[in-house]
């Protein structure tokens, strides 16, 4: 048993052995709020896409149960706001890096319990589909056709006709009941090998995690009479003669199908705890992979971050950066600089380090934050919104999540950049001031270098900037202190291969209106 | 008393394959009903998952030529969600064929032409069109399989050779026969045919996929052959060589195995097994295939143009108003009361380009609908001859966009540069033949205000200067001043009512001189303060020149 998947072994530290998909990921986000807490602090859409989660999930995502799935999910989208909470997932981890053998042994249990995305997952808890009266009569149709096949060898006449036409009948009834149950089937299957991962994982050791091992216990024990390893074999070979003949399909679901609704508490809180397991055990194996840092300290008091050498850890050649924030910061430059990979990565750190207690940085020190971007917004034409009405609404949530106790994380990209200049620059100062009043730290990344004068009393100016050399422009990637003094985006248009006398008549007529505060109409 | 029980076994057996036989038909005759009744409703069958998405189209790029519409324009046009409510194809080819059509818009009028007809016909030859439909039906595995994963390269088995197959399928047939003259050798038959049953398994996990895909192509050759020999008007058998391919497929044969593939008969899957039936088949059928590659590849082809044409004809009986394009010389697109397809209550729109035309307006005024509105309705005009308007008078033209980019951390470009990019390869196509309808909006809207208007206004002017029709769509004011004497300047506009924004959705002459910003900012309920202070700031501005500074916060206060 122990070694069944040689393939799991030595997975540890390693890349994800199953990538999720696309699809998947989308599933998982359409099913992860059955499966949490959802009073908790959560990151909404708009920050998960800004800082492309997906694919920090996708990057983490080396678990092997459906509800590690759903819960290293979770616990992305749920950072952690007090040590008490991150605490457990800390030990978690530290017991899946210390105590292989017994980490080894966890994960044949996990990939055992298996993985499913498809509409119905939380179907069984929906209703009860279970009819106990329909699983008295497959019983006994069953029985009686193997009674009269038994007689029909003393008295063929009417025991072999009656034992043929229950066969008949019994072959119709469980091929209508298969066609009936198909999807129900899957989804049960899905919990009960869940179920069934906990009975085997409660009789592991658990070396320094009594409370784990008590709780399995406990689940383990609630639901010691839904044990269904055998059965589950049949249900996987459920197209096959054996369950023509035993109608082995429709009786094991009306079984367990009702065990599972009236204990529906039990299971929920089961998938919550395999999946924290499984998704602290592929979090400690990222983290190796990555090479993450656990040097982090976070405070409940306060409102700063202070990181030393911290990196965004999807990009390839990534370029380390210091940290001190304590005000509220607007940062300026050009184009392609790297505003708004400093602003995700310093995101994208606070969430690991809230969530699971590293990070990509030599050292990270920080208080707790509700962590929330407006950065790439974009239009969405079927609920008619324009990029400016989609921006509006994501800078009034941020807003509104600035009025509590934990301080917020605010990082604005290009604040309502969907607008006319004046509008833009009113609005966008009097929205960053309103920032400046509450508890937050707010981050913004601005084109506009009217508002780094406007805002200069609140905000402390930081920018980041370019060189050309020999026509070509080198990006430092590294925060300067005060506002920026340079603009590209014409030599860009020449880098990237505009004929040379657009370029040159962009210059002029640039200079014309800078001369003479006006733009100059061209002839026809 | 012995003959009883094995008369009694033997009739069981037989009722049992009997009805499962007439179940099996009529849910076949169902399912064939319920794709009949579907004809001009919307597609129910089209919806396809990311994956999925990305599989049609690689295929489809390695079955024809690249795509004319680029991933820039696709994506910006959301042709994704076009193609799948269009689509209600019934076999793979139809999928990629009608994928390869919205991505290639034809050229050449005559051609447009010849395909219109063909939509005209199938929508109102409903007895002809359901011939073919119900030949298509038969191809039934959609998605999957790659097409061409077999005529490429014939592969044998891992496991079993052709000779071996032939031999383990042909000792249990010989032994019955044998028996019927010394029964006890019925044993032999028996065994072999059990040990084959273990065989079959083992083999179907090894070649499932090539196996799949031969019985796929197999079911080409059989559809083709049944809408060859249906009465389709000339013009269609003069499109398609519809006979000569059919009489080449004829001599394609299965083997005489029952159907294991799509049945799920339960005694004739054992009898199968035991005969080897899918390795037999396979063996006899790759051989074939190989050969007729060439005809099977034209098959697939005119299988998937004529599913693809048929799936949209039913698209455009769901479409209430239709007109079809007109194609003349000179550089223009007229058309009258234009919609966009993807839009639940869309407000119909005239469009008259004679010269370029520059849009300004507020937000969520309906700029970017309008510029995807006449795309999506030029790719449909070129791909299938008709459109959404009461009237479409245009050229032949290459249609680009540069509308919604997004930063991409992978190809580390940001936002400006995806944009300058993309901006870049419209101005490389200027000078081709066939000159370009682009749409571009907010243009250079990455980077800060006065290098976007003085590029802005560059990049807008060397269009002009080329035989481009170009849309263009902006939020800065200042372009519609200095391009006055280049573009004609639109507007989109709105009105406050009962403090509601009202957007009438309509285009105007002429430039936008409303601004809703701030207005909006009350609307979505943002503090009255910010509001206030904004238009403070706003007004300071205006009288004075400069921006006022604002005073220093003390901070968080709780």
């Amino acid at each position: 048993m122990k070694n069944k998947f040689l393939f799991l072994d030595g997975r540890f530290g390693m890349e994800p052995l199953f990538p999720i998909k696309d699809d998947e990921i989308s599933t998982v986000h359409k099913y992860y709020r059955s499966f949490l807490d959802t009073s908790l602090h959560t990151l909404d859409d708009i920050t998960w896409n800004d800082l492309d989660l997906d694919t920090i999930y996708r990057n983490m995502n080396a678990t092997y149960s459906g509800a590690g799935d759903f819960m290293l999910y979770g616990m992305l989208r749920q950072p952690c706001l007090s040590n008490e909470s991150l605490h457990h997932r800390l030990t978690v981890m530290n017991w899946a890096r210390n105590e292989v053998e017994e980490r080894d042994a966890v994960i044949h249990h996990l990939y055992g319990a298996g993985k499913r995305y498809e509409d119905d997952l939380e179907q069984p808890f929906q209703h009860d589909y279970s009819n106990s009266s329909r699983q008295y009569r497959s019983r006994a149709l069953v029985y009686s056709m193997f009674i009269s096949a038994a007689f029909a060898f003393l008295m063929p006449m009417p025991f072999a006709v009656i034992a043929g036409v229950l066969l008949i009948y019994n072959i119709f009834r469980s091929f209508i009941l298969h066609k009936q149950l198909e999807n129900e089937m899957d989804s049960l299957v899905y919990m009960l090998s869940h179920i069934e991962t906990v009975h085997q994982l409660a009789a592991e050791p658990f070396t320094g995690l009594p409370g784990l091992k008590k709780h399995l216990e406990e689940l383990s024990e609630a639901m010691h009479d839904v044990h269904a390893r055998r059965s589950l074999d049949y249900f996987e070979k459920s197209s096959s003669t054996l369950n023509f003949l035993f109608q082995s399909e429709s009786i094991y679901y009306d079984k367990y199908a009702k065990a599972i609704y009236e204990r529906q508490d039990i299971v929920r809180d089961i998938f919550q705890t395999i999946g924290t397991l499984d998704a602290c055990i592929a979090a400690a194996s990222y983290q190796d992979y990555a090479h993450a840092s656990d040097n982090v300290l976070l405070s409940e008091e306060g409102r700063f971050i202070d990181a030393t050498d911290m990196i965004h850890p999807l990009l390839e050649n990534p370029v380390s950066n210091h940290v001190d924030i304590h005000e509220n910061r607007l940062i300026t430059g050009s184009n392609a600089t790297g505003k708004s990979t400093y602003l995700k990565m310093i995101a994208i750190n606070a969430i690991f380090a809230q969530s699971f207690h590293f990070a990509f940085a030599k050292q990270y020190r920080a208080s707790y934050f509700k962590i929330a971007t407006s950065m790439t917004l974009h239009d969405d034409l079927f609920q008619n919104e324009s990029t400016f009405v989609a921006e509006v609404k994501s800078l009034h949530s941020l807003l509104e999540l600035c009025h509590d106790d934990i301080p917020a994380l605010c990082m604005v990209d290009e604040i309502l950049r969907g607008t006319n200049t004046l509008e833009r620059i009113a609005a966008s100062s009097a929205i960053l001031h309103q920032f400046a009043q509450s508890n937050c730290i707010c981050l913004g990344a601005t084109h506009d270098i009217e508002l780094t004068h406007i805002l200069e009393k609140d905000y402390q100016n930081y920018h980041f900037t370019e060189k050309m050399e020999k026509d070509k422009m080198v990006f430092d990637y590294k925060i300067h202190r005060g506002p920026t003094t340079t603009r590209n985006a014409i030599s860009l248009l020449k880098i990237l291969g505009y004929q040379s006398d657009l370029i040159e008549q962009a210059k002029s007529r640039l200079n014309h209106f800078e001369q003479q505060g006006e733009w100059e109409t061209i002839a026809s | 008393m012995d003959f009883t029980a094995v008369v009694v076994t033997l009739g069981v057996l037989v009722g049992i394959e009997v009805i499962y036989t007439i179940y099996h038909f009529w849910s076949k005759h169902q399912q064939q009903t319920a794709v009949f009744q579907n004809w001009g409703e919307h597609s129910s069958s089209g919806s396809f998952s990311k994956d999925e998405l990305s599989f049609i189209k690689e295929q489809t790029q390695e079955h024809y030529e690249p795509f004319q519409v680029d991933d820039i324009t696709w994506n910006d046009l959301d042709m994704d969600i076009v193609y799948q409510q269009m689509n209600q194809c019934l076999s793979a080819a139809g999928d990629q064929a009608l994928y390869h059509m919205l991505r290639n818009p034809l050229y050449d009028p005559a051609a447009i032409t010849q395909r219109h007809a063909m939509l005209e016909w199938a929508m109102n030859d409903e007895a002809g069109r359901n011939l073919i439909r119900s030949a298509l039906i038969k191809t039934d595995s959609r998605g999957e399989i790659a097409i061409d994963a077999l005529y490429t390269k014939p592969k044998n088995v891992k496991m079993i050779s052709q000779p071996l197959v032939y031999i383990l399928a042909g000792l249990p047939v010989f032994f019955l026969i044998a028996g019927i003259f010394y029964w006890p050798i019925l044993t032999y038959a028996f065994l072999i045919g059990f040990i084959n049953c273990f065989l079959a398994n083992s083999i179907r996990k090894n070649m499932a996929d090539d196996f799949d895909s031969a019985l796929y192509l197999y079911s080409y050759a059989r559809s083709l052959q049944a809408i060859s020999k249906a009465s389709l008007p000339p013009f269609i058998q003069d499109q398609y060589p519809l006979k000569k391919t059919a009489k080449a497929l004829g001599s394609i044969k299965r083997s005489l195995f029952p159907d294991i593939h799509s049945g799920d008969g339960f005694f004739l899957l054992i009898i199968g097994n035991a005969l080897l039936g899918e390795a037999f088949t396979y063996y006899r059928l790759r051989d074939h295939l190989f050969q007729h590659r060439k005809n099977i590849e034209t098959a697939v082809t005119i299988i998937g143009e004529m599913d693809a044409l048929i799936s949209t004809a039913s698209y455009y009986q769901t479409l209430t108003k239709t007109c079809t394009a007109e194609f003349v010389s000179d550089h223009i697109l007229e058309a009258k009361t234009m919609i966009h397809p993807l839009l639940e209550n869309p407000v119909p729109n005239d469009v008259d380009l004679h010269q370029n035309i520059l849009i300004s307006g507020s937000n969520a005024s309906g700029k970017s609908t309008y510029l995807k509105m006449i795309a999506i309705n030029t790719i449909f005009a070129q791909s299938f001859g008709f459109a959404l308007a009461a009237s479409y008078r245009a050229c032949i033209f290459q249609i680009y966009t540069s509308m919604s980019l997004r930063d991409s951390l992978e190809t580390n470009d940001s936002y400006f540069v995806a944009e300058i990019k993309s901006i870049k390869r419209i101005l490389d196509h200027i000078h081709d033949e066939i000159p370009i309808l682009c749409m571009i909006d907010e243009i250079l809207r990455g980077t800060n205000t006065g290098e976007r208007i003085a590029a802005a206004s560059e990049v807008l002017m060397a269009l002009s200067r080329s035989q481009a029709l170009c849309l263009a769509a902006t939020h800065d004011l200042e372009l519609t001043r200095i391009l006055s004497n280049h573009y004609q300047n639109r507007h989109f506009t709105e009105s406050l009512q009962d403090d509601q924004m009202q957007f009438d959705y309509h285009i105007h002459e002429g430039a936008s001189h409303s601004r809703n910003a701030l207005a909006l900012l009350t609307r979505l309920d943002f503090d009255r303060n910010v509001v206030k202070q904004a238009e403070e700031q706003l007004q300071y501005y205006e009288t004075n020149g400069v921006w006022k500074k604002l005073r220093e916060v003390s901070g968080y206060e709780k």
